[in-house]
């Protein structure tokens, strides 16, 4: 029997650095191939990271940057088609480019280059989830449906930053999960960056059954809390690699499911197998391809 | 300079926890468990050699017990293991002062006492502020705490992480009534608001009899620390339990490596932070 695939389902690749959130001077494909294939052991076994889901540079996408959609996923482009076994093409989607072309480009990406996921940080492109008061709601309506209409044309999951005031607050992936139940969304870290914003992000994912979380930054407590919330299944592993290191990432999220408690919470083996990659492989459609 | 490693943050209980929750137990035996597992440190593979073991806090803060009965099952933990194991008395200002705190000096050499414990938020008082409220009743629960730290060249540790009663800059005032008293800033005010560590960076940075704990701080605050203050004043932390040493100390250890993932630290720097400067602060000999 084969053993399951691990799938890192958040990094990011840059041959400069990262500007805005400051990691530098560079973090290449192969530096993340190497991180992907460093020596470690996960459930007993030595184990590479099989697949990751690979973005540009957040800093590269800000509302001020001289680059366009292209440009900012030229790299990423490069890389998944030296290592396409490997590498996994990631969007990130400033709203706001939407209309300048970027539409354009996403669907050739997915469609020809078999990018698979969509990246939203509010935070950094500056705007409200959709929320119910009319003003700014129905900005943000504006911004982000044909996003979301967008990935469910094209089966894409999308995974939304949370984790600080005032934007990235996870409550407020609520109403837009419901709007588009059958889009698959991604609370990423759990909600927990800057600010302690699990629980939150745990009581969208109970109430939205298209909604799952990742699991970098987040702390071994609230891992185990997520999976008692909402199962195994719709917990994913991330790293968040670079600034954070995937063989920690790994160790923190392996030793809270499987050590028993008060370490861990004693999950059967096949559990942390889902989170660690194959609820992934479902969300990516990789079984399928 | 030492390479042992040294986890001064560890907490043992042979029950659940009444406060925070977390059980069934965590004895003592698994913490020494846990404490010769294989850790992967730069490459080569080591063990932790000595633990600061504190009592389940909740015990120090419901049930009316005194400081004795709070940490019996530690006493007994640290006879069984006098090699392996030191104590961090945490003390709970509110029950506990003045009348107790005579029974730390007793413990000083019996139990290996190398600091002492506050935690703020458990025991719910603010430390002295500035200002005479509630600055002047915060100074009768802590400052014969302090005195105490002082007569017996302790470090005290404090607990930080959340408003209201836990903000690192809230140690401040304290700080700088008693600058010889090292002050260890446990989780750097990240244990449930990861941002705070900027402000313990900012803490450490200008007050220097403060130190700053990794538990529960995210990597980029980890890198932040080691430009701001340098690898002396760092200290690698567990919590264990309910966290995990592995990942703990995997999160210092990366300070190795080259950035972006880490800062490329030096061995002996890493060392100091993951053992050497508890070693010099606690007087712990490994």
């Amino acid at each position: 029997m084969t053993t399951p695939m691990i799938i890192d389902a958040l990094t990011h690749i840059s041959p400069s650095p990262d500007h805005v959130i400051g990691w530098g001077p560079r973090f290449l494909a192969e530096d993340l191939i190497a991180q992907m294939d460093a020596p470690r052991k996960v459930l007993g076994e030595a184990a590479r990271i099989d697949k990751a889901v690979v973005f540009p540079a957040l800093g590269d996408t800000v509302p001020t940057s001289p680059l366009s959609f292209d440009q900012q996923h030229q790299y990423v482009l490069e890389s998944v088609g030296r290592y396409p076994d490997r590498l996994i093409g990631g969007l990130i989607l400033h709203a706001r480019l939407w209309g300048d072309g970027a539409e354009e480009s996403v669907r050739r990406l997915v469609r020809q280059h078999n990018f698979r996921m969509f990246y939203i940080h509010p935070s950094l492109h500056k705007y409200w989830l959709p929320i119910k008061t009319p003003s700014e709601g129905e900005g943000s309506r504006q911004l982000l449906y044909p996003i979301f209409e967008c990935a469910r044309e094209l089966g894409i999951p999308i995974l939304i930053h949370t984790g600080e005031q005032p934007y990235s607050v996870p409550a407020t992936v609520d109403y837009v999960a419901g709007q588009f139940p059958d889009v698959n969304i991604i609370v990423a870290h759990i909600g927990t960056q800057g600010e302690m914003f699990a629980i939150e992000s745990l009581l969208v994912a109970e109430r939205n059954p298209n909604v799952y979380v990742e699991t970098s930054f987040a702390q071994p407590h609230m891992l185990i809390e997520a999976v008692h919330t909402i199962g195994p299944d719709r917990v994913v592993f991330g790293s968040n690699c670079p600034p954070l290191e995937p063989t920690e990432e790994l160790m923190g999220v392996e030793e809270a499911l499987r050590l028993d408690p008060p370490i861990g919470m004693g999950l059967p083996e096949d559990g942390v197998r889902k989170v660690l990659g194959g609820n992934s492989a479902g969300l990516l459609s990789l079984e399928t391809r | 300079m030492t390479e042992a490693i040294i986890d001064p943050h560890c907490h043992i209980i042979p029950h659940r926890e009444p406060v925070w929750g977390w059980g069934p137990r965590f004895t003592v035996e698994r913490l020494i468990a846990m404490m010769d597992a294989d850790y992967d440190v730069m490459g080569e593979t080591k063990h932790v050699e000595k633990a600061v073991v504190m009592t389940g806090l909740g015990l120090t803060a419901v049930g009316h017990r005194s400081l004795l009965e709070a940490h019996q099952y530690v006493l007994e933990s640290i006879k069984k293991y006098p090699d392996r194991l030191y104590l961090n008395p945490v003390i709970n200002p509110r029950a506990w002062v003045p009348n107790e705190l005579d029974l730390v000096r007793q413990w000083k050499d019996q139990y290996n006492v190398c600091m002492m414990k506050l935690h703020p938020s458990m025991h719910n008082y603010y430390l002295p502020s500035y200002g005479p409220y509630p600055g002047e009743e915060s100074k009768k629960l802590t400052y014969p705490v302090f005195e105490l730290a002082k007569e017996l060249g302790l470090p005290i540790m404090i607990h930080m992480g959340e408003s209201p009663y836990s903000i690192p800059a809230q140690i401040a005032p304290i700080a700088e009534t008693f600058p010889d008293v090292p002050i260890l800033c446990a989780h750097s005010g990240a244990n449930n608001i990861p941002s705070n560590a900027l402000d313990a960076i900012l803490l450490a940075r200008t007050h220097e009899n403060v130190y700053l704990g990794t538990s529960w701080v995210q990597m980029p605050e980890v890198v932040q620390m080691y430009y701001a203050i340098g690898p002396n004043k760092i200290f690698y932390e567990s919590d264990c339990s309910p966290r995990a040493m592995a990942p703990s100390l995997r999160l210092v250890t990366n300070l190795h490596l080259a950035a972006p993932l880490g800062v490329g630290a030096s061995r002996d720097d890493v060392y100091k932070m993951i053992g050497g400067n508890v070693s010099t602060l606690c007087h712990i000999v490994a």
